[in-house]
This record gives C-alpha cells, structure tokens and sequence, in this order.
C-alpha cells in the first residue's frame, strides 16, 4: 500500500495532516485527516477560578471566541444553580447571532468563494480573496462589510470585537445601549440584501459542482444540533435531536447534560482530534479497530439544516424548503455545508432584527448574582461550526478541577475521514498528484470550515506538504507549496 | 470622524511572548491620545482594509518568529504579489486590499519585536518585555512625525 500526505491543510484554522492511503494498483483505500498540534488547553484551566472561564476558553480562537464564552457561561450558570435574567439570555442570543454571522461570511467569503468563484482547477497563488477580489471586487467589499455587521454586533455588546469578557456566569455584565441597538438595526437591510445575493449567486453557481457534490462527503450519516421543543433550529439553548439521512428522528429532546450517556470519544494515534460518536450505534466492547465509525454523525450548518423543523423566520424557512428541494430530503453531501452557512446567516439577519425590537432586549437586569452551589455543570450551545460542550468540576471555591471541551470539529472527525476517502477515491487515481486534487481534498475538508484552533489549539498557518509513501513507509513522492 | 492614526498589536495573548504586539496596543491605548485608535487583535483578517483605507499611518506590531535582540522597524508598501492565506494576511497585503478594494493605503509600519517563548502563558519574557519597552518608544517617536 503506498500513502500520500498532505501536510497541512491550507486556509483552515490551525494545523493538520492529509494521509491518503494507495492499494498497490494506485488506488486509494483509504484516508485520514490527522491534526498534528497539541492543544493542551484543558489542563491549563485548572486551578483557575470559574468566573475566568469565559474569558479564558474564549481565548482559544480568534474566529469563534464568542461561541466558548457563551458555553463556558452556560456551564458557569449551572454550577451557580440560576436562572439568568430574560434579557440577558436574548443579549447572549445576540452575541451568538453576531458570531454567526460573522464567522459563516469569512468561511464562505473569504475562504471557500475563492474555490467557487476562481475554480478548484485555478493557481492556488491566486485562488484566495485576493485573487477573488480581483474578479469580482464589489462581491470582496460586499463580504467585508457582511462580516463586519457580525463582527459590530459583537463589539456593540462586548466592547470590542475579539475576546469580550462580557457574558459570565450568571447572566452578561453590561445590557444593551439605545445608541448601539439603532445602529446595529439601521444596518441590517444592508446585511440582508448582501446574503441574499450570495445565496442566489451560491444557488447559481451548484449547477457547476455535480462532481464535487457528488464526491464531497456525500454519504449517509446521523446529524446532530439543538432544536427547540418543537423541533425548531436553535443556537443558543433547547435540547439535542439526532436525526438520520432518511429524515428520521432517531433521538430528540436529549439533556446536554447527559451528553456522555450518548456522545462517546475515541482517540486515534495518530491525532490530537478526539473522534467523537453516538454511542448506542457502537459495540463499545469491540476490540476492532474502526468501531467507532458506526456511530458517525455530523454537526454545524448542515446537520442543523437537517435535523429542524423549519428556521422559525418567513426568508430563512423559504430558503430551507428551496434546500430541501435541491438537495432532495435530507442533505447528505457536505458540499451544501456551504449552502446551510448562507441560509444561516439569512436567517441571523431575520433573528437580529427581531431581537432588537423586542421590547425587552433594553432592560438592565442582566446579571443573576450566586456562589458555588453545584460542584459539576454543562454548558452547550451551536457555535458556527457546530453544537460545542463545556463540561466543568470545580471544588467549594469555585476552582476548576477538572475540564472537558467537546469541539464542534471534533465531532466531525470522523466524517472528514470520510470525505477525504471519497474525494480522493474520485479524483486520485495514481501516486501522481495534481494541483486540482489536492485543493479538492482540502476543499473537502474545508465544507466543514474545520477550526483547529479550537479542536487543538494550533496557531497560524504553514504551508502545504504533501508526501507519497510506499506501505512500508518509504517516500515515494515529495512535493511542498509555499 | 476617523482619527488618522491605526495601530493595531496582533498575536496570541495566551502564548506568552506571541501577545507583546497586544501589549503594546493596550498600552497605547491606555495613553489616550486623540488621534490614535488602537486594535489588540489575535491574528489580522482582510476586514481591516476599510479602515486601513481611511487613515494616514497604520502601525503594526507584531512578535517575531525568528530570535531577533532588538525592534526592527519596516517600512511598509502593498504587496500584490505573492501567496496568502486567507486567514491571516500580511501587513503589506491588507495595504494592497486596501488599496485596490477602497481607492487608498496609509503610511505603514510594521514593528517586529524580540520574542523566545510561545508556550501557554499569559506573562512574556524579560527579552519581550524589552523590546515592548522599546516599540513603545519607537511609537512615540511615528506618532511625533505625523502629528
């Protein structure tokens, strides 16, 4: 059997390795996506004091800290044993709102619009948002400010953009000002006319990708995100559905405290990223290898879009059913992890509004003052990348003593392997690598907008390096890309 | 009204010396000055360019890779050449994005300042804290000249 590496993986955050394995005709058997960066982020919390939780996890990223700030909040309100103040929680859904925003416009805008718009065939020099901006600079612009609004709604609540220590346990240290809610407002037609043309461009554009839809992680799998009690897309609270590729509902209304009653974790060897799996689909007594991957699901936008009801606003439920219809049910190809990423930022702009004119969203009670009265607590909640667990053991003054952190990317460890498998089963067809295919192979993985940052807390970016190796683990094949 | 003056620290605050170019925004910041804006940001995104495009100097302050004893300051131009990830542009790429998305670019520089420790930890070395000390004189003195 002979391997291609590719390490690592370009425009993703953090650091990680491609191995595609070759059967000695040249055929791919298999691949495995491994990321190679410790993050050790668990153990740097202990001993510190709870209410430093929020702003330390949020830490992790520069893209999503709101999602673990808001996670690390939620574990923090349980652990007090309150129910925090209505406004506070419709702040905090605010916060989310903004996050996703902002976070879904610099996947689809800045990173995977260039492999759309430029073509998965194009010079990898160019094929990024600079190249993008030079073929369609108004869409670059539009991107920016789209991401921006995100980005404001967050400073408008947190006092700055990246990092805010505003949500803590028990509620949100500051409510909303009158000022801050009429600019954010005034600005949400401009937010909603720029997605709505992404997504009629997006809609435009599928016709051109059957090969990569096709390819792209297209194959059975459970999915699992918050719903409502009536089965409606949720970010911020309600409980956990899992359903599956035919549209049946296999689990609903699980507690996410309870999540190690249903959510297993495997390790591989030969990565850092924990494989998480839905434990009644898997022999935990199995001594084979592999076991794990009976129990595949998948989160984020896609399983989110899949496992829901409807998006609970008029543009987004119209833009669901159009999905629905594309995708014929249920989506099982996570090429349209791009399409649910537009439609979730439609359907953000639609929540933003609402939020902003409740009437109670400026009311000042938005902190729940407690002591320790519980030893143990879980939070979760959707970050953009999908539902993410904070699991906290503090002792009588409230230290940490031990932490779990259950990472959206993590949970879709198991269905990148896959993906990668399948796109490189079509596309790779020798030792020989092509540009085209390996950008394919990343693009794969970056349907999920995987954040490394989070799953292991890397830092920065390296170019890529891509390695063919005979079963014995000679290199056969040698190539890098700056 | 936009102040004329953007300096933004960039790095990870919770790798030790990676977060000196946040320290010395926070710093700056916490001088107060009139024309200057500050951003303690964790890596630098293509974003930025509207407001690059709307000032006259941009300031960046970054640590630096390779084991350097003291700050070198560059003088920065757009750069339209050149691979880029998208996630965490250059300094000279953002005046190009900049410039070519908004019509305009500012005097830049960008500040690389000493750093040997990227563990987790929220303290720098006695080497970064150094050359903190000394971007922030160096600050002073760019700020002086465009004032």
């Amino acid at each position: 059997m002979k391997q291609i590496v590719i390490d690592p993986v370009t425009r993703i955050e953090g650091h990680a390795k491609i191995s595609i394995f070759l059967k000695d005709d040249g055929k791919v058997d298999h691949a495995r996506f491994h990321v190679t960066e410790f993050r050790g982020f668990e153990k740097f919390c202990e001993g510190r004091p709870l209410w430093e939780m929020p702003g330390i996890t949020a830490r992790t990223c520069g893209i999503c800290p709101v999602s673990h700030l808001l996670t690390s909040a939620k574990a923090g309100d349980a652990i007090l044993s309150v129910k925090i103040p209505p406004t506070a929680a419709k702040l905090r859904r605010l916060m989310n709102l903004g996050q996703i925003i902002q976070s879904h416009t610099l996947s689809f805008f800045h990173l995977s619009a260039p492999d759309l718009l430029l073509g998965m065939d194009s010079d990898p020099v160019g094929r990024n948002v600079f190249g993008l901006m030079a073929t369609d600079s108004e869409l670059t612009r539009k991107g920016i400010r789209l991401r921006q609004f995100g980005q404001e709604i967050i400073e408008h609540l947190g006092g700055k953009k990246i990092h805010p220590s505003w949500t803590v346990p028990g509620g949100v240290r500051e409510p909303l000002s009158e000022d801050s809610l009429k600019e954010i407002l005034a600005k949400v037609p401009e937010a909603r006319a720029t997605i709505t043309t992404a997504l009629e461009l997006f809609k435009k554009l599928l016709d051109d990708f059957p090969t990569e839809v096709a390819s792209f992680g297209n194959f059975a799998s459970l999915f699992m995100g918050l719903v409502t009690p009536d089965g409606m897309w949720e970010h911020y609270d309600g409980k956990l559905r899992f359903g599956d590729s035919d549209g049946k509902i296999v689990a609903d209304q699980l507690k996410p405290d309870d999540y190690q009653s249903y959510i297993g974790e495997a390790v591989q060897s030969s990565s850092y990223l924990k494989s998480p799996y839905y434990r009644p689909y898997v022999d935990e007594s199995s001594s084979e290898g592999k076991a794990e991957e009976a129990g595949i699901y998948r989160v984020g936008p896609l399983a989110r879009l899949n496992i829901c009801e409807r998006m609970g606003t008029p543009l987004a439920d119209e833009e669901l059913r159009e999905f629905r219809d594309r995708a014929g049910g249920i989506a099982r190809s996570s090429f349209f992890y791009h399409y649910a990423r537009l439609i979730e930022i439609l359907a953000s702009t639609e929540r933003v509004e609402n939020l902003l004119n409740d009437p109670d969203i400026l009311h000042t009670r938005v902190r729940a003052e407690a002591g320790i009265n519980q030893l143990e607590g879980v939070g979760v909640s959707e970050a953009p990348r999908g539902t993410l667990f904070h699991h906290y053991n503090v002792d009588e003054n409230g230290l940490i003593e031990k932490v779990n952190l259950i990472i959206a990317t993590g949970q879709n460890n198991l269905a990148m392997n896959r993906t990668v498998t399948q796109i490189a089963q079509e596309y790779i067809q020798s030792p020989e690598i092509s540009e085209g295919m390996l950008n394919r192979v990343e693009a794969g993985i970056r349907a999920f907008d995987p954040c490394l940052s989070c799953s292991t807390h890397a830092v920065g970016q390296m170019p890529l390096h891509v390695q063919v190796l005979s079963s014995s683990g000679d290199i056969l094949n040698e190539t890098w890309r700056d | 009204m936009t102040k004329p003056i953007l300096l933004i620290g960039y790095g990870n605050d919770l790798r030790s010396d990676d977060g000196a170019g946040r320290k010395v925004a926070d710093s700056v910041a916490a001088w107060g000055l009139s024309q200057v804006e500050t951003r303690s940001l964790h890596q630098l995104t293509p974003d930025l360019a509207p407001a690059l495009s709307e000032v006259d100097l941009a300031i960046f302050v970054d640590a630096g890779a390779q084991p350097l004893k003291q700050v070198q300051v560059h003088a920065l131009a757009p750069e339209d050449s050149g691979a880029t990830t998208t996630h965490s542009a250059n300094p000279g790429r953002l005046l190009f994005l900049a410039q070519t998305l908004y019509g305009r670019h500012p005097k830049a520089y960008w500040l690389v300042l000493p750093a040997e420790n990227f563990e987790l930890g929220e303290t720098v070395s006695a080497l970064a804290q150094r050359g903190i000390d000394e971007a922030l004189n160096k600050v002073r003195e760019l700020i002086a000249t465009t004032s």
